[in-house]
């Protein structure tokens, strides 16, 4: 079984190509800030499923809520943040894991947005802070 | 008239309350009355025809404009009984002058109604005096679907600017992303700082464990703020 680990690795690598291939440096940086969400949404989709989360319950029990969220990605996150079972650490981590998919989003669909080396570095701030509580965790 | 202090951004102001009341007249789709506690904690509804007293902490941003800050319910909780009405609400207020679960449904009424009537173009161009807007009729469409959002991102960025991040040199920038993963589209409010980056991310977390957890956890679909 594929262990989503080894893309926090291979984020961190891209950011080194970034530099030593300038033609193409934020093609790898876009890529490294992808690989770093996945890296930490598979962590954190394990974790819930291993908390009873199932995504076609979990969206059914919330689409009465106004303009309830869609998708893989942002229905994880709600649960994440709002199931009562969840302690305040793991809310957070939810919080803190939309900010990751929002940067992640700009780097695979928004052309017009430069992502330099700050960007990068300011999604592994995240990335790193996520998997140092993540042992914490209940 | 006594004066009162009405806390900003800037410090504290004696204000004239009907001075205040004036210019809140109902001339300005903004009227409203006002009120404060007895030690001077200035509150004003932002709605002419509130029967009652709205606990919506008011201050200034250097460009005059009002700013609404939601209070916490644990500032509902410990001052219902010392909020002190002026005006048309006095009649009421002495009703609901009990921390009682009706007077909470009351609050939350208030709020219901504020959201209804909150002048979105109005924040906008308040917001757009200051910071960075990308794309303002995709913002001023979502805001108006979603209008609860818009004194919520008042009190976001008050919080930010004066509790969170006061000692960082930032700026703020205001857009709507639209993902194509799940056809859906939320409100980023992002925090535009050259600071460092780990100090940063402390500051946000603060914010999102003390503020932003409980205001916006249900919603968290559709507004986030980050930094960038």
């Amino acid at each position: 079984m594929y262990n989503w680990n080894d893309f926090n690795k291979i984020s961190k690598s891209l950011k080194k190509y970034a530099k030593v291939n300038s033609l193409s440096s934020e093609g790898f940086y876009r890529c490294a800030v992808s690989r770093a969400y996945y890296s930490v949404y598979h962590l954190l989709l394990n974790y819930a499923k291993s908390k009873g989360y199932n995504f076609r319950s979990y969206s059914r029990s919330i689409r009465s809520l106004p303009s309830a969220p869609k998708g893989h990605h942002s229905v994880l996150i709600h649960f994440l943040v709002n199931d009562p079972r969840n302690t305040q650490p793991v809310r957070l981590l939810g919080i803190e894991l939309g900010n990751c998919k929002d940067q992640r989003v700009v780097c695979d669909y928004m052309n017009y947005i430069t992502i330099d080396e700050r960007y990068v570095n300011s999604m592994f701030v995240h990335i790193e802070h996520i998997y140092a509580v993540f042992p914490t965790l209940p | 008239m006594e004066g009162i202090n009405i806390k900003s951004n800037v410090g504290y102001h004696k204000v004239n309350p009907l001075r205040w009341i004036k210019n809140f007249s109902t001339t300005s789709p903004t009227a409203g009355t006002i009120a404060y506690t007895k030690d001077g904690f200035v509150i004003a509804d932002y709605v002419a025809d509130l029967d009652f007293f709205a606990e919506w902490a008011v201050s200034y941003n250097p460009y005059n404009r009002v700013i609404i800050r939601r209070p916490s319910d644990d500032f509902l909780n410990n001052n219902a009984n010392t909020l002190f009405p002026i005006g048309a609400a006095v009649k009421v207020s002495n009703e609901n002058k009990s921390n009682s679960i009706n007077e909470k449904l009351k609050n939350q009424e208030i709020w219901q109604k504020n959201f209804a009537t909150y002048s979105i173009s109005e924040f906008l161009g308040s917001f757009s005096l200051q910071y960075h807007m990308e794309e303002y009729e995709k913002i001023f469409d979502f805001l108006m679907e979603n209008r609860f959002l818009a004194p919520l991102i008042s009190e976001v960025i008050y919080n930010i600017e004066n509790v969170y991040f006061k000692d960082e040199n930032i700026n703020f920038s205001l857009g709507i992303q639209t993902d194509p993963d799940s056809d859906s589209e939320s409100l980023y409010l992002n925090i535009r700082s050259s600071g460092n980056l780990k100090k940063n991310l402390e500051n946000l977390l603060n914010f999102q464990k003390d503020w932003f957890l409980a205001n916006m956890g249900t919603k968290i679909h559709l507004f986030n703020v980050n930094i960038v």
